[in-house]
């Protein structure tokens, strides 16, 4: 190899390593090996905070939730349905995932009332809680 | 490990499909008597996948089918052409698509608009719905859906389900883009590629590719101009083809596509006229396509959805006798100019756009760059012209989120008077 091919292809992988450098990419590829996807979701979308991925996902595995379920969520994030969301299932009519709630409306330990940007949404029942997340069913006034 | 592997798969099918045998490398039997590259070629073949997945998405068929189907007709070309492929520009390709992928696929944060607007679109095409089901779930109607079918047909032909797998291809034509615009058929190899690195590096908003429909437009215009550009030096019609098809495609990806498309054929008439010669039949044929393009389009939304898009969802214009009032010009304007003045700072391509016309424009090149400069002048005429004139009581808030992404999008366009300066400076062939 002569010394101006040398000298070209030490500035090609010294340009590489910048360019990969800028971008992060070493970070970037032991993140994503060391963390899973569903991790990685978790980490970025949050599990009771943010857009309660980490919630969510609990809540449909541990309850064979299939079809869609309506997210209220108390702090201003784009709608959490999208991770799970199938337009070809219906939503639950009877369940909702609250996340990030501020202002626990009880009625008794077991049940509150929940209102939705100043919307009354009925009385339910906390199925599942973890924080300030809930997995409510409606009942029966 | 699966991801990185999903990676790579992925980013090859890309590849592969778009070798379909449409063009063929062996240069004696090519369908133009003219020497394209490798990017050339996928560019061109790319224009035509693109419009066969917007037919597809009118219907029904299973994307698997398609995605197999395409990946088989490309072993033709493989079989019969092998030993005259260059790969070197299929290895670059390969990598700056696999180095943007993996910081996706590490931050996989869909953004606002990804998140209410485009992923339902796409989930719709990913659970095997049409373009007529657009209605029956959350998100505007009336905002096109090519973009998002793209993003799901990847999805689905991962073998890992994640959801920004499908966005690996906004990846992929972004880097195909700024790689089309060098010559790597021609020598300075080491040259170009740090100039790609830098090109890179001014164009790249991770936001932007957080599901957001941008990289799209910003591609395809870049291939709209390049190819342009191919066919005014060789004035080989065979180079409208791909002008053509993406027209027909970008217009599918975002409303304001139409306008940027518009503004194109004012370069292109203006570009003739100070160059002196006379507008060619095909141009004339290609505007009168990308009208009755525009129109088909807002038939096909009127005829499923019995709406026109107008704007952003609840754009409506004010009086006029409002609009043309010293205290409402002053207040808008202000703001509006100070907005487009902070998105041009944003976008680095503007920058040195306007860097490379300072330092290198003098009177042998103005011709090249007038062009250019009314091109640039449209669309801030255009983003003036959308805030100006509306009622929205929420206008400040789009002007704050959209004037840089609306001023993104036709930001690569501007890569190519700078490519061509230096090109003239640098000793760049």
């Amino acid at each position: 190899m002569n010394l101006i091919k040398k000298k070209e292809n030490f500035i090609l992988l010294l340009a590489i390593i910048v360019f990969l450098t800028i971008n992060n990419f070493f970070y970037n590829f032991y993140f994503i090996l060391k963390k899973n996807y569903s991790e990685r979701m978790t980490y970025h979308y949050g599990y009771c905070d943010k857009n309660g991925y980490g919630f969510i996902k609990h809540i449909r595995e541990k309850y064979k939730l299939t079809n869609n379920i309506k997210i209220f969520n108390y702090i201003e994030k784009p709608n959490s349905e999208w991770f799970f969301y199938n337009p070809n299932m219906p939503y639950y009519i009877e369940k909702i995932i609250l996340l990030n709630v501020d202002n626990l409306n009880k009625i008794d330990e077991e049940n509150i009332k929940v209102y939705f940007k100043n919307d009354f949404q009925g009385n339910f029942k906390i199925i599942e809680s973890y924080k300030n997340c809930f997995f409510v069913e409606k009942i029966n006034d | 490990m699966i991801e990185i592997i999903n990676i790579i798969f992925l980013i090859l099918s890309m590849i592969w499909i778009t070798f379909f045998p449409l063009i063929k490398v062996d240069l004696s039997s090519n369908l133009i008597n003219y020497k394209i590259s490798n990017l050339e070629r996928i560019g061109v073949n790319l224009s035509f996948f693109l419009n066969i997945l917007l037919i597809l998405s009118f219907y029904n068929f299973n994307q698997q089918y398609i995605f197999f189907t395409l990946m088989f007709l490309s072993l033709g070309n493989y079989f019969l052409f092998y030993k005259k492929i260059i790969h070197e520009d299929l290895y670059v390709l390969f990598l700056f698509t696999f180095i943007l992928s993996i910081s996706i696929s590490s931050n996989l944060q869909l953004e606002w608009d990804a998140a209410v607007l485009w992923i339902y679109k796409t989930a719709n095409f990913l659970f095997g719905n049409n373009f007529k089901n657009l209605s029956e779930i959350p998100g505007v109607i009336s905002y096109p859906h090519l973009g998002t079918y793209i993003w799901a047909f990847f999805w689905k032909n991962s073998f890992f389900d994640a959801e920004y797998v499908g966005r690996i291809f906004y990846v992929f034509i972004y880097s195909l883009s700024i790689l089309i615009i060098f010559d790597f058929k021609k020598k300075q190899f080491l040259k170009k590629i740090l100039l790609v690195f830098v090109f890179f590096i001014l164009s790249i908003d991770y936001f932007l590719l957080s599901g957001y429909q941008e990289y799209l437009v910003f591609s395809i215009l870049i291939f709209i101009f390049y190819y342009y550009f191919k066919y005014y030096e060789s004035r080989n019609i065979f180079f409208l083809i791909p002008i053509a098809l993406f027209i027909n495609t970008v217009i599918w990806i975002k409303n304001e596509a139409s306008f940027f498309i518009l503004f194109f054929f004012f370069f292109v008439f203006f570009h003739y006229l100070i160059n002196k010669t006379k507008i060619n039949k095909e141009i004339i044929f290609l505007s009168i396509f990308f009208v009755i393009a525009v129109l088909l389009k807002y038939f096909i939304f009127y005829e499923n959805f019995n709406l026109i898009n107008t704007g952003w969802h609840g754009y409506q214009t004010s009086d006029l006798s409002k609009i043309f009032h010293l205290s409402y010009f002053i207040e808008r304007s202000s703001l509006i100019i100070t907005s487009i003045f902070v998105a041009l700072i944003k976008c680095k391509v503007y920058l040195v756009f306007f860097m490379t016309a300072l330092f290198f424009i003098n009177k042998k090149n103005l011709k090249e760059i007038l062009p250019f400069i009314l091109f640039l002048f449209l669309n801030l005429l255009l983003i003036f012209l959308i805030y100006y004139t509306t009622n929205d009581i929420r206008w400040e808030h789009y002007l704050a989120t959209t004037v840089d992404r609306l001023l993104f999008q036709t930001s690569g366009v501007f890569l190519l008077p700078i490519v061509f300066y230096l090109k003239e400076n640098i000793e760049l062939k």
